[in-house]
């Protein structure tokens, strides 16, 4: 009770969940660690932090690799409110940037050099030699105790201060729905150092008291999966649509799938060829944003159909007049992280404009159309809405297509149509560039005026961003550097089958 | 579920484990942890009770699994101990994190059926 009056929410929590218990339980490729020892090795590191004067919502860099370490680090910084800021491991000079970035007063860090304010674990995890922290610029943020990176495949990065009320919500969400418990064995292949891998994945699993095995090429290489849950007997996992599409690609990966009791697919929209194959698993598909911590909807296991993104969880979701999806609840974090002034505080109780574009079906199953800023004007001020057009486009298509809306001068649009269903893509080749131009003629109506190439492409020739979605070209190039004539060029149409 | 590491267990105990005392075992510069199926300890040498920092009297009778290293009530220790004595082919290495008074220490563990003497071992030593 003194705990909880003082602030310290999690302590409580920690200690019945891990001190002398066997469960949860960790798995790495060289070691094995139960709660028990997570326990006694955060007791050193909170030892470490107090002898160290950092006090609560002091910022601590966490840039290890997933490890035992890693996790006696976390607990120990849950135990004393710290405001923990995990980032992957790097040379020093990023760590000395990322410390200066978060204004961090200590970062733990694998390095062998001798840089200040940076400390590494032994080989057992424990903290090592005594360090100085560095003075904070700013405030510290006791009521933060995580600040999460978004992956800036949006945009530039943002810095998500996420609070323990944030983090409780969406532990108390998922844990229930997601119905982990300690028979449960948890395949972790994602980065801790995001929201999806590290709440979603690794907490709720942790909180539940299951067991979790690391896999040791985080991620990388998903050809070792099947493997390594036949080892440990895996009943659950979570990925992004990317790895699942990958497995799907082998009867060995598909097996996998299929043996998995649970686990969520998040972090990017759910094509249909890969809906289709996911629908023969217990699997589920995650929404969320970093700023939601990142917990907004979950759909039913196996329920799968295109983009869907599933029911909300533990918030309140509102599709506005223009098909944004605003989010408001405890999961929405109250603040965020500006390199220049700190915290940022968030207005209480905001409705978070999530950027996504979804259409809601009448049992509220939430489906992903598209991000709102992928919609761009002309340059005579007309509003092209692309991802609204591309569903359309893709309708009148048939098959399995993907069909992206862009330009490079806003001027021109381009069409390109891509597959991963080679049946699909030659069908649509065959319709030659006439043919297409009649597909899309009723959906583009006066837009028609403005059309340029028509492109068809192998999917595996598209350019991908690191969550496995396809590059629009126009994010990148602004029309002044493209093209300095100003001339359309319908003409230029072409098709072409790589 | 077996991790890898090699046995650390040398040929001699292996070869005399039907016959080992507990003042053999004490010799060992490794932990010797001797249990019945149920996992009650026969046998606890004194390099093991030294590390745990309890006393070999008051671990003989005791539950390893349950009582005396609680830590280990999961299904890749205690799991594999029964799932190996089910099968009459206990012979399990891994990696693990005992907490040895109050710190984290790295180990390696091995988990024996000797099939000629009916007996069931926990092997430990620091790595």
């Amino acid at each position: 009770m003194a705990d909880e009056k003082k602030g310290y929410v999690w302590r409580s929590r920690i200690r019945d969940r891990m001190r002398g218990r066997a469960t949860p339980l960790f798995i790495f490729e060289h070691a094995a660690i139960p709660a028990a020892s997570v326990w006694t090795g955060s007791r050193l590191w909170v030892e470490h932090f107090r002898s160290a004067g950092l006090q609560a919502g002091d910022r601590v860099l966490l840039a290890l690799e997933p490890s035992p370490a890693w996790l006696m680090i976390f607990v120990a910084c849950l135990w004393e409110d710290l405001t923990i800021v995990p980032v992957p491991p790097s040379s020093s000079s990023s760590i000395l940037d990322s410390i200066r970035r978060f204004d961090a007063r200590l970062a733990i860090t694998a390095t062998k050099e001798s840089v200040p304010a940076v400390i590494s674990p032994d080989r057992h995890g424990r903290p090592t030699q005594s360090v100085t922290p560095r003075q904070a610029a700013f405030a510290p943020s006791p009521e933060t105790r995580l600040i999460l990176s978004t992956s800036g495949t949006c945009g530039r990065p943002t810095h998500a201060a996420i609070s323990d009320r944030n983090l409780d919500a969406v532990l108390a969400s998922h844990i229930q729905e997601l119905g982990l418990d300690e028979q449960d064995i948890c395949l972790s292949t994602l980065p801790w150092t995001h929201a999806f891998g590290l709440i979603i994945d690794l907490l709720t699993a942790v909180f539940a008291g299951a067991t979790v095995v690391r896999d040791p090429a985080n991620g990388r290489d998903v050809s070792t999966l099947p493997a390594l849950a036949d080892d440990w007997d895996i009943t659950r996992a979570c990925m992004v649509p990317l790895q699942a599409a990958k497995l799907a690609e082998s009867e060995t990966g598909r097996r996998f799938l299929t043996s998995l009791h649970g686990g969520v697919i998040g972090g990017a929209p759910v094509d249909m060829p890969l809906a289709h194959i996911l629908a023969t698993t217990r699997l589920r598909v995650g929404y969320g944003q970093t700023e939601a911590s990142p917990g907004i909807a979950l759909g039913r296991p196996g329920e799968w159909c295109d983009r869907t993104i599933g029911l909300a969880i533990g918030c309140e979701t509102s599709i506005d007049s223009h098909s944004h999806l605003l989010c408001r609840g405890d999961n929405v974090c109250d603040a965020i992280w500006s390199e220049s002034v700190g915290l940022v505080a968030m207005p209480a109780g905001r409705w978070l404009d999530t950027g996504d574009l979804v259409s809601q079906s009448p049992d509220g199953t939430m489906s992903f159309v598209g991000r709102s800023d992928h919609a761009f004007k002309l340059s005579n001020g007309r509003l092209v809405n692309a991802p609204e057009l591309e569903l359309h486009l893709a309708d009148a298509l048939g098959g399995h297509a993907v069909v992206l809306l862009t330009t490079l001068d806003h001027r021109t649009l381009d069409i390109t149509i891509t597959s991963s269903d080679v049946e699909t893509l030659r069908s649509i080749a065959a319709r030659g560039d006439a043919g297409l131009r009649r597909a899309v003629k009723p959906i583009l109506g006066s837009l028609m005026g403005h059309l340029g190439r028509c492109t068809v492409r192998a999917d595996h020739d598209m350019a991908r961003d690191v969550k496995g979605q396809f590059v629009r070209p126009q994010l990148y190039a602004h029309p002044a550097q493209v093209d300095h004539t100003g001339r359309k060029d319908p003409s230029s149409s072409f098709l072409r089958v790589a | 579920m077996t991790t890898t590491a090699t046995t650390f267990v040398s040929s001699d105990v292996l070869a005399n484990l039907g016959g080992l005392t507990q003042a053999q075992a004490n010799a060992c510069d490794f932990g010797v942890v001797q249990v019945d199926n149920a996992g009650k300890i026969i046998i606890y040498n004194q390099w093991e009770a030294d590390l745990a920092g309890i006393t070999v009297q008051s671990a003989i009778g005791k539950s390893f699994f349950t009582q005396i290293a609680p830590c280990t009530n999961n299904g890749l220790f205690f799991g594999a101990f029964k799932k190996g004595v089910a099968a009459g082919s206990l012979d399990s290495t891994f990696a693990y994190t005992f907490t040895y008074k109050m710190k984290p220490t790295n180990v390696n563990i091995h988990l024996l059926h000797d099939s000629a003497s009916k007996t069931n071992w926990v092997f430990v030593k620091t790595a």
